[in-house]
Order: C-alpha cells, then structure tokens, then sequence
C-alpha cells in the first residue's frame, strides 16, 4: 500500500498563493462537471472553495499529499463534497415529500433514499455493463466495483496483484465509457 | 461492503482527462459559459489562505464559548452561595414568583416525588439565565 505524506498547512498557503490560471480553469471545469454528474446545485467555484475550506479545518481536516498532484487531489475532495451534497439533497427532497403521518414513524429516512436511488443506480452501472458485452476482465472489475471492492482489493482479487493489468482494464473502461461519460455531464 | 455509487465511478474515471487533456482542448469542449466561475475560482485559489484565518478565528470562537459556559457555570455557584441557597431553592422561588413559563411548571411538577439532581437543576437555572428568565446580575 502507498505511504503518503502531507503538505503543512504553510505550505498550502504557497501553494495557492502560485497557483496558476490554468489549474484555476481545470478545477472550474472539472467541477462543473461534477455538478452536472451529481446534479447538484452549487457552482463549480463553490465546490472548489469548500474543498479549501476543508484543507483548513480545524476539525476532520483533508489532507493533500505530496505524491498526488494538487490537481487530482483537489478533484478528489470536490468529488466526495458533491456526492455527498447529491446524498444530502435526496434526503431533504424526500423528507419534504412526506406526508406528516409517516414523519410520526421511526422510519430511517437514510434507507429509505438509498433505496429509492439504488433503482437509478442499477440502471446506470446496467447501462455500463452493455458497454462492454465480450470482455471478461473489465466485467469482473466493473462487478467488483459495484460491489463496493476498493482499487487496491480490485487489484488483489480481480487482477492477481497485477498493478500493470489493473491501469490497462480501467483504461478500456475510461475509453469504453467516453461517450456515455459525455452524456450524462 | 457497502454497494458503490455508478456516479463515483464514472467521475473517478474523468480525472485523468481533466487532468492531462491539453487546456485549448478542454477548453473548447467545456469552456462554455464558465469564463465567470473561472475567474471566481483564481480569486478563491489566490486567497485560500483567507480560509486558514477563518479556521483559526472558529477555533478561538470555539474556546471562548467553551469558557464562557465554564464562568457562567462559576457564577451561578458563586451566586447561589451568596444567596445561601441551593439550584432547588433557586427553583422553587422563581415558581413562586410565577417567572417559570407553563412548560418548565409541568417538567418540574412531573418531578415531584423524585430527585431532581442539583446538577440538572444548575443547568435549568443556566438555561433561564440564557433565556433572561432569571438575572444573576441582581
């Protein structure tokens, strides 16, 4: 497993100081992006500065490391912002939804969302699935994903603690997945 | 193992091309529109470190609350020893007084038989101080 290291917090703050317009434009970019995934309703600069926010928290802080460009790792703290926003707005969507009466029993409203999106999500990992009808490997990975296996156990189980096999099968799926990426953002 | 979000993985799929995808290329397919919101995001980038200052300013926000709760809890000891009385007698005075509102007589009346411990009863009387029920000042 890879050990990371952290940046300090002063030199996040040079960090940002230097950065430049093109990552401000790819950050921009890849949040609006994620907006239109998630569908959510924040703007792209919204989620960057939230993802800041939390780099500077005094409490639960995120972390950068230092052997993962401040690009990938920005992108990541915005992607786990805006999935949990999209979870968060299901659940305020659905609370509204209720009728007072069903408010009065102990139903877990988080079940209940998840429930009523896992037939959204079952639809969307299908319709990767149809992406890929012949291949063997990339099903496999796709199927242990689904099932919630992390990259490093999709690594173990799935490519033979091959790391070179693992790079080339998420490869097919980024190119087998490029038009249907381009459709839902 | 908690079944994963497609969403996820599709987005987990796109950071490569964010990230190594020439920015005239990105740009021209995805530009559209965000020429504000980038500008936004320089301006954020630029003064992150506004964000740490923020952070640091909750954190000394936080202990002053937390003090402030450990001197209002200091006063009232001070001042129900002044007073020669205990949080209940405190209590019972302001009942008689009528300054309890009807919901504080019914949770003090559904008591009667049983030990309020001093310490809840401390905390009512914090709480009616917050709610200017009861002035320690006087």
């Amino acid at each position: 497993m890879t050990e990371y290291s952290y940046y300090s917090l002063d030199e996040l703050d040079v960090i940002f100081e230097q950065a430049d317009d093109e990552l401000a434009t790819r950050l921009t970019i890849a949040g609006s992006k994620l907006v239109k995934i998630y569908k959510i309703s924040i703007p792209p600069s919204e989620l960057v500065q939230e993802a800041i926010v939390r780099l500077y928290k005094s409490k639960d802080r995120r972390n950068l490391p230092r052997e993962v460009s401040i690009f990938r790792a920005m992108y990541n703290i915005m992607r786990s912002i805006a999935s949990d926003e999209a979870k968060r707005s299901a659940e305020e969507i659905y609370k509204n939804s209720v009728s007072i009466d069903e408010e009065d029993s102990n139903i877990n409203l988080t079940e209940v969302v998840l429930n009523e999106t896992s037939s959204d999500s079952s639809e969307l990992w299908e319709r990767i699935i149809t992406l890929f009808p012949n291949d063997d490997e990339v099903l496999g990975f796709i199927q242990a994903t689904r099932e919630g296996y992390t990259p490093a156990e999709i690594t173990k189980h799935v490519c033979g603690e091959n790391n070179t096999l693992y790079s080339t099968i998420r490869r097919r799926i980024m190119r087998g997945t490029s038009q249907l990426r381009q459709e839902i953002h | 193992m908690k079944p994963s979000d497609p969403r996820d993985f599709l987005s987990e799929l796109d950071i490569d091309e964010l990230e190594t995808m020439s920015l005239i290329d990105l740009s021209s397919s995805e530009f559209e529109g965000l020429e504000c919101e980038v500008k936004i995001t320089a301006e954020t980038l630029k003064n992150a470190k506004s964000f740490r200052k923020k952070s640091k300013l909750q954190l000394a926000r936080e202990a002053l609350n937390n003090q402030k709760q450990s001197v209002s809890t200091d006063e009232i000891h001070t001042k129900l020893k002044n007073m020669g009385k205990d949080a209940h007698g405190v209590l019972i005075d302001l009942l008689i007084a009528g300054k309890l509102n009807e919901n504080l007589k019914t949770t003090l009346a559904f008591r009667d038989g049983n030990d309020l411990p001093e310490e809840e009863a401390e905390q009512i009387l914090r709480d009616l101080v917050e709610l200017g029920v009861w002035n320690i000042e006087e």
